[in-house]
């Protein structure tokens, strides 16, 4: 999408915001600290509001969950359109529903894997949703998965159905509403993370020796990958997929594949970051546009995930080798 | 020790009985403090090193755990972990060993049960942490089961020896101690009588 002067606000204040993220030489302090120094030290960053009512490392979660709802939060406020930075904030409403869902049928008590502040709906107002089997309140699409979900898990028994269904609806909804305003950026974008989650999901099926109905289930579509070349890929070695990404948009996955242990099973989240990264560093270039809006939303997203890694890290005793193993390419 | 009994014949047979009787007992409380040893030397190795096993692959298992933690949310992961609804089917019986009952455990896992999670916000260290777990429980029962037994094998030993050294020790000691006393006091009764018998038998040659 060409320049889109409307933009212009919310690109500088996101470039303004761009520079509390943290950097390499921000990362050895933390890297250096001890968990609760770690937890001192974000507190001199621009998670300092955030961790504010954290009082022990253990208690990081909290902290993070709510510096993410800040961002998507801020964001979406400064965004022409918010409806699509929303769609970033939507997936956390699918999540909640998820959990309101699974926990409603399997009779749990408490708020069991929700996360309050990201999403766009309140999370009382999903749970009454849920409870009354009453989803007007909800957005239409969120409402008719959540009623298809309800259908399907009737029908199967089977839990993961509600994933599924919801995710699908969630993927279906970000695409239409991104090709809707014509932003072919945003489009482009979820089409990857869809791809990225389909060759997540692909592994994980055949570490797990599930067969292609399982597969046909689990996958997302919507992306560039489709259904059939995975599952004609289910039954061949890790080699053969890696050879069938080698030239394409994936080919940085390949040597995960190719040297596929399932002791290293974590590079694979970790290269499929890297390439989200590489997606995104094409933002950097662009003056006015979502894109830098959505480049500094995946930023702080990878930048939550390391701070997670390294405070647990410490609190579990682990090597410093174990967190610099897991280092996406922005803190390399 | 002696043991307080009257210097009689009938206490003598007695005490002889009890006497074979008390080391017929300590012989095969003997045999069984032997056996109960070789078992449990025997399973202690074992176990030891099924421990050292199941230890590591909790380790490992764990590792695998963390690692899936730094890649997932808080949420997620409480989701995801409550939602398993996988089924290990336990079943508990007691085996016979000697004259104790120790634990067996067989554990089965239904087919078809499933973890319940979504892929989006899991990984795939989710998946492997959980099945590496899941291939413990086995290895884990079976040292439970190894461990309880060697406990009660253990009382069951220290109980046995306490009974052998008590047999061997005093009661064995404190009979052959009163059959030596009773037999010593029934050979003096014995000369007496021939003593008085000879004396009466001379006063009455004299008259």
């Amino acid at each position: 999408m060409a320049d889109d002067t409307r933009y212009a606000y919310a690109v500088a204040r996101v470039r303004g915001m761009e520079t509390g993220l943290l950097d390499r030489q921000w990362l050895e302090r933390l890297l250096s600290e001890t968990a609760n120094g770690a937890l001192k030290a974000l507190s001199d960053s621009a998670y300092e509001e955030s961790m504010a009512d954290v009082g022990r490392p253990q208690e990081i979660e909290r902290g993070l969950v709510l510096a993410l709802g800040e961002t998507l939060e801020t964001v979406s406020a400064i965004s022409p359109v918010p409806e699509l930075i929303d769609l970033f904030r939507l997936r956390w409403d699918a999540r909640n529903l998820k959990a309101h869902q699974k926990a409603s049928f399997l009779k749990l008590e408490g708020e069991i894997g929700v996360a309050s502040g990201v999403g766009t709906i309140d999370v009382s107002v999903l749970e009454k949703a849920v409870q009354e089997k009453d989803y007007t309140a909800l957005p239409d699409f969120l409402a008719e998965a959540a009623r298809t979900a309800e259908e399907a898990y009737r029908d199967r028994g089977e839990l993961s159905v509600i994933d599924a269904v919801i995710d699908r609806a969630m993927w279906k909804h970000s695409l239409d509403t991104a090709t809707g305003h014509r932003d072919t950026f945003l489009r482009g974008f979820f089409q990857i993370e869809i791809d990225l989650a389909n060759v997540k999901t692909f592994a994980r099926m055949k570490e797990a020796n599930r067969d292609r109905a399982d597969l046909g289930a689990a996958f997302v579509p919507g992306g560039t990958l489709e259904l059939s070349l995975f599952e004609g890929l289910l039954g061949e070695p890790m080699d053969a997929f890696a050879r069938a990404l080698e030239y394409g948009r994936y080919g940085a996955l390949t040597p995960v594949f190719r040297e596929w242990t399932p002791e290293r099973i974590y590079t694979l989240e970790l290269v499929c970051d890297n390439v989200l990264l590489k997606e995104i560093e094409k933002a950097k270039t662009i003056a006015y546009g979502i894109e830098p809006l959505v480049a500094f939303i995946v930023y702080r997203q990878i930048e939550i995930k390391l701070i997670r890694t390294a405070v647990i890290a410490k609190l579990d005793g682990a090597d410093r080798s174990d967190i610099e193993a897991r280092l996406r390419m922005t803190h390399v | 020790m002696r043991i307080r009994a009257n210097p009689n014949r009938m206490q003598l047979l007695r005490l002889k009985r009890r006497l074979v009787l008390a080391k017929r007992g300590h012989k095969l409380l003997k045999d069984k403090q032997e056996e109960l040893m070789r078992r449990f030397l025997g399973m202690v190795h074992q176990a030891r090193a099924l421990r050292e096993t199941v230890e590591a692959e909790l380790a490992q298992a764990y590792r695998a755990f963390i690692s899936a933690r730094f890649e997932m949310d808080a949420p997620a992961m409480e989701a995801a972990l409550a939602s398993s609804r996988r089924l290990v089917e336990l079943h508990a019986d007691r085996e016979q060993v000697m004259n104790l009952k120790v634990p067996k455990f067989t554990v089965e896992f239904p087919a078809g049960a499933e973890f319940g999670y979504g892929y989006l916000e899991t990984t795939a260290e989710l998946d492997r942490a959980l099945e590496l777990y899941a291939a413990i429980i086995p290895h884990l029962l079976k040292v439970a089961e190894m461990e309880k037994s060697l406990q009660l094998i253990a009382a069951e030993l220290e109980k046995t020896r306490r009974r052998v050294n008590a047999l061997e020790h005093i009661l064995v000691p404190s009979l052959e101690e009163t059959i030596r006393f009773i037999s010593d006091r029934l050979g003096e009764l014995e000369r007496e009588t021939a003593t008085r018998l000879m004396k009466v038998k001379e006063i009455v040659r004299e008259h």
